[in-house]
């Protein structure tokens, strides 16, 4: 008989998501507000380090620290395993946050100390988090699609630490033994397309079919999203530091599209054949996010072909924020309210008044800051192509106000305490739900 | 799919049962019978399923009052055989009439919304005293789970999920489409969340479990 890990109730605390993902969208706002004080001095070039330091806040400040709160959820309730010495994440992802205001500090403010210390805290943090969550996945019950994608982008995760702790320590101790011109693009391809892409599909092939009441991505989709990813990987490195020609980049990218492409039709399809037609603001972020990341690949391309800066930064926007930021920002609205409500209010089903998820979390609330949240990416966008001081710095403030506002928007969730409830109807006072918004 | 409705009176079983098997037989596959009883048509299911076994799907509609419907549609391929292969279509059978129901409320079509959630409410009902009266006792008693393990898990999550019937039927008389969609919302997650557990690791054990039993069992489960 089958009882091997049948261990059904796997929540983590609620707090040890919560902290992750309430940390992130704080994230957003410094990178805005950087934006706006320093304005297009940021935007020059990709690889000066105030931009380095831009760039970090929101791939490891706001990005990836979403992403980990994720896998704390997402292992044990829908892989079925836990995360190993959970508990001591409730050290590391503080160590992990103080770690990324040092590098952007230090890299700002040319500190090599600062930036040294910030990659020791790096080391000292993302190692242990990544050693969670590949040692919970090695004991998974099961070895699907999205335990495969999981490995992969932890791969990704591991080799693109790796590169970012040698580049620290070159901004830090002068010490380059890769060269760097070659190194980069190795660290694009795993960070962005296998840490950042990698983990996004798996995620959305498992929770996707959930939310929406659609058919499973096929095992043919998901092995085709497997392989491309893999291949983009593994093609990245030799095409890089062998290559001699800027156009070997045009195999790790091609990899990519291809993958995007697969992507692009599993969603589609899903989407189309869902039972649940609601348009709601997680789906709409979704399909701003697809448009978003098709034409940061067609950018990189451009850039491959004419290295300009600017299209190497309107690529960096559009995946980064209107892809990444966008799609993980509607994931967040969909895993926090449900997070608050099953740990603290599911208990009181058929016991009394009780809150729904609406209460917690407003859906007008959701979908202006959402708008807002476009409106800042469209902005950004604009700004790197065309970098007038006052555009650039306008786009700034308008990230750091969206960033803001989600986390407004989740904090009111997290903090949610039902007032008394009318007695005859067991809801909210309408009072307290205008309040909501 | 095309319904056909048919009026019978179960009392009346030695006519009942008959009319519903040639009824069934003049069906083409996918379609169904909208059966329109006075009394509880549940007493027609075992002598149905004993003419009609693997050829149909029975799921009522609206119980109780004086007045059942119950769908009988004609399967397209033959099936179930398994508790997990026929608890998980039962899953997605009720899940289309909750996205339904919840697609009318944003249309704000209240009564269809209405109509739609009486039926997912009704099938519901029965999906979890399916699974709590007629199959959790004897699995718990096989397996050895003495108040804990993953049936004490379900039933913790079914009287959340009952709760949240009860709120969500408390919207509709009233018009309030926007609580209920808040409802429908809040019950999302909760229950494919539920069924997912369910589908990859309680069915699949009491497939183990029931294995040769699950004709019987199966036929015992449809007068649910």
């Amino acid at each position: 008989m089958r009882t091997a890990g049948l261990r059904l109730d796997h929540a983590p605390q609620l707090d040890l998501p919560l902290r992750f993902f309430l940390t992130a969208p704080l994230f957003g706002v410094a990178a805005g507000a950087l934006l706006a004080l320093r304005g297009a001095a940021l935007l020059h070039s990709p690889w000066l380090p105030g931009t380095i330091a831009l760039a970090h806040l929101i791939t490891l400040g706001l990005l990836t620290m979403t992403m980990l709160g994720a896998l704390h959820q997402i292992l044990p309730v829908v892989v079925g395993t836990e995360v190993p010495g959970a508990r001591w994440s409730r050290w590391l992802q503080p160590l992990f946050a103080l770690a990324v205001v040092l590098l952007a500090g230090g890299l700002l403010l040319g500190l090599p100390s600062v930036i040294a210390t910030a990659m020791v805290l790096l080391a000292a943090s993302l190692l242990p988090l990544l050693a969670q969550q590949a040692w919970g996945l090695l004991r998974a019950p099961g070895q699907g699609p999205t335990v495969q994608l999981l490995w992969l982008a932890l791969a990704a995760f591991a080799g693109t630490i790796g590169l970012g702790l040698l580049f620290a320590a070159g901004h830090a101790l002068g010490w380059w033994p890769l060269a760097r011109t070659a190194a980069l693009p190795v660290h694009l391809f795993w960070g962005l397309g296998g840490w950042v892409g990698g983990l996004i599909a798996g995620v959305a092939i498992a929770v996707l079919p959930m939310f929406y009441i659609a058919p499973p991505v096929s095992p043919r989709a998901a092995r085709a999203l497997l392989a491309t990813l893999g291949a983009m990987l593994v093609t990245a490195p030799p095409a890089t530091f062998l290559g001699a020609a800027r156009a070997w980049l045009l195999l790790p990218l091609g990899c990519g599209a291809a993958a995007l492409v697969v992507f692009t039709v599993a969603l589609l399809r899903l989407l189309r054949a869902r039972r649940r037609k609601v348009t709601d603001v997680s789906l709409r972020y979704w399909q701003g996010g697809l448009v978003a990341a098709w034409l940061s690949v067609a950018l990189l391309l451009l850039w491959v072909v004419w290295p300009q800066p600017r299209w190497l930064l309107a690529f960096g926007v559009l995946y980064l924020l209107g892809f990444a930021g966008a799609v993980l920002s509607g994931m967040l609205y969909k895993i926090v309210p449900f997070l608050v409500w099953t740990h603290r209010f599911s208990r009181m089903a058929g016991r009394g008044p009780m809150p729904m998820m609406g209460d917690l979390l407003p859906r007008r609330q959701a979908q202006r800051q959402q708008m807002a949240y476009g409106l800042a990416v469209l902005l950004l966008a604009a700004a790197t192509l065309f970098p007038a001081e006052w555009l650039v710095r306008v786009a700034g403030l308008a990230l750091a106000v969206a960033s803001g506002w989600l986390w407004v928007n989740l904090l009111r969730a997290a903090r949610f305490q039902p007032p008394a409830a009318e007695p005859e109807t067991g809801r909210l006072p309408q009072a307290a739900r205008a309040h909501l918004g | 799919m095309a319904t056909t409705p048919l009026t019978l009176d179960p009392r009346q079983t030695e006519e009942a049962v008959p009319a519903l098997v040639a009824a069934f037989a003049a069906l083409a596959p996918g379609d169904a019978l909208i059966l329109e009883t006075p009394s509880d048509p549940r007493r027609l299911a075992r002598p149905f399923s004993e003419v009609a076994w693997g050829q149909f799907d029975w799921a009522p509609l609206e119980t109780g009052d004086g007045h059942w419907r119950t769908e009988v549609r004609k399967r397209t391929a033959p099936g179930p055989d398994c508790i997990s292969g026929f608890l998980g279509e039962d899953h997605k059978r009720c899940d289309a009439l909750y996205a339904d129901a919840e697609s009318a409320a944003q249309a704000d079509d209240a009564g269809q919304a209405a109509r739609l959630f009486a039926a997912f409410h009704t099938g519901m009902t029965r999906h979890l005293a399916m699974e709590e009266e007629g199959l959790f006792p004897e699995l718990e008693q096989r397996m050895g789970f003495f108040g804990q393990g993953p049936t004490t898990v379900m039933r913790e999550e079914h009287e959340q999920m009952r709760g949240l019937f009860a709120r969500m039927e408390a919207f509709l008389p009233a018009g309030e489409l926007e609580g209920f969609m808040d409802a429908c919302e809040t019950l999302l997650i909760l229950m494919e969340q539920h069924n997912m557990t369910e589908e990859e690791m309680l069915y699949p054990m009491m497939d183990d479990a029931f294995a040769g039993e699950e004709e019987a069992l199966l036929k015992q489960l449809i007068t649910y």
